[in-house]
């Protein structure tokens, strides 16, 4: 048997005293990130004996010593909320990914990198002088976003700002959960190998069917639980609307809708959100049955077709108009002016019945889809929706749930005519 | 019978809606003073409203002694003249204390919720206390270190005690006009 030199015990040795003397110091870094504040056993529970003698230490100073400039610690701060809001323990909650993160302190510095998860984390009423970046679709929506004018800039889904992000430090980052997800899998893993104490959290947030699910698990992450049943309510309300007015409808005598987005002939299928927004308003996608889920459809195939009911939309690509950023409502005429000029089209029922509409994707695409679904729901079925007016139920979600001073009937362009 | 028994709906609607939602909004402490056969001794019954994780703090005319109290072992201190109390969940904390400067001055409470972030006080002499139950002022939206501003706490619960009576007023009118009948309820 051959036993191996001197010189190759001696760096098999070498590197094991390396691997047991780091493993230990790294542990220890690790755990003490995730130990609460003024928690002094370590048991993972503040208790009423370990948040008093902090109080009185502060009280002394600023009521027996009379130190007037005394300043509120945050070890101090975090955990007299840690004792308030999470019974003195850490606090674990869950992302739409279903990752599951513990927190030993509460959010105070978050970026948000989609827009989406932005416009509801304020309808939650998250307090926006703990955001410390946002995403850069963000930044330009200055009608819409407006606190968020000053905040530094992370980028995009498409082209991160990983340098802002690591600069800024904050808490915990929110990026989309299922959109983009090669992309938004590879930020996770860039954020924290670059600096694994900022928590990563995923949400999409523009999906009919998950949105109130998601919504409810943001909530528990920003500590808005409270809040969260009214904006629920808000959104099931428009839905049993809906669901009562069209609910009985048959298949068969389902609006029929051809659908467009801002590209032309682009329409959608089974698996889009769009087709899961026809249907929610109780109608039908003349291509529901076409592949992929956003088809590029033949013209000929419209007018054989024959919808009843023609969509359009704009706000983004080549139709980037419209919505809260822009109040001038030519352009989506010009749109409307354009669609029933098409060759042949002037002998469609929808077309002959007045029957076309163009829509903002800013109240069908993101978080404000209800709108846009109400909007559809009264033109595929006007009589049913006869006294619904979905601009009223728009302007009730700026001002109860946005908090912006916004008048939808005298600012954006959101619907045409 | 039902108009009665729809008024008396409306009453109790009245009667605890606002309590309850002034239960939910209310923050901040009340003190109550009462003298004791002792001479010069007090019993200062103190309830917090809302404030889970915070501190107060109680300056006292002059010189004092506990005689007793409720409040845990390590939850105070004080020196002279001026006690602090660590607030932790308790609703209500009870002190006997010998203050002979107390028959003519007043306390001064002083207490900040560490979590929220707010703060309130309010100054009360016994006799003061003896004439009312003097509570509760409520400061919203300060910061540890602002200046005290006092605001009224009839805030929500005296608008909806308005407003119920409003929707009592109008339940009971219909009723007057048009005395309801057998088949109505059904």
């Amino acid at each position: 048997m051959k036993f191996p030199d001197k010189k190759a015990i001696l760096i098999i040795l070498l590197f094991m005293a390396v691997l047991l003397l780091t493993t230990p110091v790294y542990a220890e870094v690790q755990s003490n990130a995730e130990i609460l504040p003024l928690d002094k056993n370590t048991d993972f529970v503040i208790s009423s004996d370990e948040l008093a003698s902090d109080i009185l230490s502060y009280l002394t100073e600023k009521y027996l010593d009379k130190n007037e400039r005394v300043k509120l610690g945050t070890d101090l701060s975090d955990a007299a909320y840690i004792y308030a809001n999470w019974n003195g323990k850490p606090k674990t909650v869950h992302d739409s990914k279903g990752q599951a993160v513990t927190l030993y302190r509460p959010l105070k510095k978050v970026a948000v990198m989609n827009g989406e998860t932005l416009e509801t984390i304020r309808s939650l009423g998250f307090d926006e002088t703990k955001i410390s970046g946002v995403g850069k679709y963000s930044l330009e929506e200055k009608v819409f976003f407006p606190e968020y004018a000053n905040k530094t800039n992370i980028g995009s889904v498409w082209s991160p700002d990983y340098e802002k992000i690591m600069y800024l430090s904050p808490d915990a980052v929110f990026i989309y959960a299922d959109f983009m997800v090669d992309k938004s899998d590879e930020i996770e893993e860039k954020i924290q190998s670059m600096n694994p104490s900022i928590k990563v959290f995923r949400f999409d947030l523009f999906n009919p069917s998950t949105y109130l699910e998601e919504t409810k698990l943001l909530a528990r992450v920003v500590d808005k639980e409270k809040e969260v049943d009214k904006l629920a309510l808000f959104y099931e309300e428009q839905i049993n609307l809906i669901a009562l007015a069209t609910g009985n409808i048959s298949k068969e005598q389902q609006t029929r809708v051809y659908f467009e987005s801002w590209d032309d002939y682009k329409s959608c299928a089974t698996g889009s959100g769009y087709n899961e927004k026809i249907n929610l308003a109780g109608g039908v996608s003349i291509f529901e049955d076409a592949t992929p889920a956003y088809p590029l459809v033949n013209p000929e195939e419209i007018l054989i077709k024959n919808p009843d009911v023609i969509i359009k939309l704009i706000g983004s690509g080549k139709l980037n108009f419209g919505g809260y950023e822009d109040s001038d409502a030519g352009r989506a005429s010009g749109v409307h002016q354009t669609i029933i000029a098409r060759a042949g089209w002037n002998n469609l029922d929808g077309v002959k019945e007045n029957r076309v509409h163009i829509l903002s994707n800013d109240i069908l695409g993101g978080p404000e889809y209800i709108i846009g679904i109400l909007y559809l729901a009264k033109w595929l079925y006007p009589e049913e929706f006869e006294n619904v007016d979905p601009a009223d139920v728009h302007q009730r979600y700026i001002t109860e749930f946005q908090h912006i001073a916004f008048d939808v009937r005298e600012n954006g362009v959101f619907v045409a005519p | 019978m039902k108009k009665i028994f729809l008024f008396v709906v409306a009453l109790s609607l009245i009667l605890f809606i606002p309590g309850a939602m002034a239960e939910d909004c209310l923050q901040g402490v009340s003190c109550t003073i009462t003298p004791t056969e002792e001479t010069d001794e007090y019993k200062i019954t103190i309830q917090i409203s809302n404030v889970t994780a915070g501190g107060l703090s109680i300056e006292f005319p002059g010189n004092f002694e506990i005689r007793d109290t409720n409040i845990p072992i390590g939850h105070y201190r004080g020196d002279d003249e001026t006690l602090i109390v660590a607030l932790t969940g308790q609703k209500s904390i009870h002190l006997d204390v010998i203050c002979p400067k107390l028959a003519s001055g007043d306390i001064l409470t002083v207490w900040e919720d560490l979590a929220e972030g707010t703060k309130g006080g309010d100054e009360l002499s016994f006799k003061e206390s003896e004439e009312t139950q003097k509570t509760n002022v409520q400061y919203e939206d300060t910061r540890p270190g602002d200046p005290i501003t006092k605001e009224s706490p009839f805030g929500i619960s005296g608008i909806s005690a308005i407003l119920s009576l409003v929707i009592a007023g109008y339940i009971v009118t219909p009723a007057n006009k048009k005395p309801m009948q057998e088949d109505e309820w059904k």
